[in-house]
C-alpha cells in the first residue's frame, strides 16, 4: 500500500469533515442521491472517507466501501452501523484491489479520483473486478475546459495537493483510457463538478 | 416570507463571501505591492498575492458554504481584487482604507458574478453529454 497517500489522508482525517462539511453534503446531496439511485447487485464503494456519503445510499443495498486510510474507516464505521444499506468496510488502496476479476456488478466514487496518485491504473483497478458491461457511475471534480477557471485549478493544485487533493484531473479522459465507455456526463458546476456515467465493455 | 432555494442561498453565501475576501486583501495587496514598479509587474504579482490571501477566506467560509464552488468564487474574487490593488494605486496616490475596501468588495462582487453568469452560460451551451 502506498504509504504516502495513506499518511496524507490519515493526517487529514481529524479536519476532513471541516472541509468536507454539512453545506457542502447540502449542495450535492441531490446530485449524490441521484447517482446512487441506481445502486444494484454487488457494489463496490471506493474512497469512503469518514462516510458522508453513507446517508445518501438507497436502503437494504449490500456495499463493499474501501478508503486506504485506517483512521477515516474507523469514522466511517460508526455510520455505517447507523445507515439504512448493508455496508462492509475494508482498508485497500483502488491501485491494488484485493478483489477477484468481474466480482463486482457496479462500482460507486464520490470525490476520489482527485485524491488517486495514479488515476489511470486505480481505474484499470475498478475495470478488472467489475463484471463485463458492469457500470462504473462517479461524482467528481475535475478539471474545467473553460479559461480562466482551468487556469486557476492548475495554479492551485500544488498547494491543495499536499493537504487533499488535485484540483486539475481530467477525470472523463482518464476514464476513456483506463478501457470504459462513457455513457454520460452531467455537469453540475461549471464543468468542474460532475457526475460521470461509464460502462465496462461486454467483451 | 418565502424560504430560498438552497442553489440561491449558497450563491449568495458565495457571494457575501468572496466580496468580503475582496474587501480585506485589495488593501492588503495596496499596501504589500512596490510602489515605482511598471504596472506589467505588479498587476500578476498583485494577482499571485490575491490568490494567495484568499486561502485563509476559503477556508474559514468552507465549513459554512461547502468545498468546489466557494473555492472557485473566493480564489477568484481574490485574483481580481488582487490585481485591481496597483491600478487604484496608481489612479489615486493615497486612496484610504475604506475606498480600498469598498474597491475590492466591487472587485469580489463582480468576480463571484462572473462565476455564477459562467456557470449559468456554460450548462446552457453544453447540456449533458
Amino acid at each position: 500500500m502506498p504509504d504516502h497517500d495513506r499518511r496524507k489522508w490519515d493526517r487529514a482525517a481529524p479536519h476532513y469533515e471541516g472541509l468536507a462539511s454539512k453545506a457542502a453534503e447540502q449542495r450535492w446531496g441531490a446530485f449524490k442521491r441521484e447517482l446512487f439511485s441506481g445502486m444494484s447487485g454487488r457494489v463496490l464503494f471506493l474512497a469512503a472517507g469518514t462516510g458522508l456519503d453513507f446517508q445518501f445510499f438507497p436502503p437494504a443495498k449490500q456495499v463493499v466501501a474501501i478508503d486506504v486510510s485506517g483512521r477515516m474507516l474507523r469514522r466511517a464505521a460508526v455510520r455505517a452501523k447507523q445507515c439504512r444499506a448493508k455496508i462492509e468496510l475494508q482498508q485497500m488502496d483502488v491501485r491494488r484491489l484485493a478483489f477477484a476479476d468481474q466480482s463486482f456488478d457496479q462500482a460507486y466514487t464520490s470525490c476520489t479520483f482527485c485524491s488517486v496518485s495514479d488515476p489511470v491504473s486505480g481505474l484499470r483497478q475498478i475495470r478488472r473486478v467489475l463484471r463485463p458491461g458492469g457500470t462504473l457511475s462517479m461524482f467528481e471534480h475535475t478539471v474545467s475546459r473553460w479559461f480562466p477557471f482551468n487556469a486557476l485549478l492548475h495554479a492551485c493544485t500544488p498547494l491543495a495537493s499536499r493537504y487533499g487533493p488535485a484540483m486539475n484531473r481530467p477525470t472523463v479522459r482518464n476514464v476513456m483510457r483506463a478501457g470504459f465507455d462513457i455513457r454520460q456526463v452531467r455537469r453540475h458546476f461549471l464543468d468542474v463538478l460532475k457526475s460521470i456515467e461509464a460502462r465496462k465493455p461486454a467483451s | 416570507m418565502r424560504r430560498l432555494p438552497l442553489r440561491t442561498k449558497y450563491l449568495l453565501g458565495d457571494w457575501a463571501a468572496t466580496a468580503l475576501a475582496g474587501a480585506c486583501i485589495l488593501p492588503l495587496a495596496a499596501a504589500a505591492l512596490p510602489c515605482g514598479w511598471p504596472m506589467a509587474a505588479t498587476m500578476p504579482l498583485g494577482m499571485a498575492l490575491g490568490m494567495a490571501a484568499s486561502f485563509p477566506f476559503w477556508a474559514a467560509a468552507a465549513p459554512a458554504l461547502g468545498a468546489i464552488e466557494p473555492m472557485i468564487h473566493i480564489m477568484l474574487g481574490g485574483m481580481t481584487a488582487g490585481m485591481a490593488a496597483p491600478m487604484l494605486s496608481a489612479a489615486c496616490a493615497d486612496p484610504g482604507p475604506a475606498p480600498l475596501a469598498a474597491t475590492g468588495a466591487i472587485c469580489g462582487t463582480a468576480a463571484s458574478a462572473f462565476v455564477a453568469a459562467s456557470d449559468w452560460a456554460l450548462r446552457r451551451k453544453e447540456p449533458d453529454a
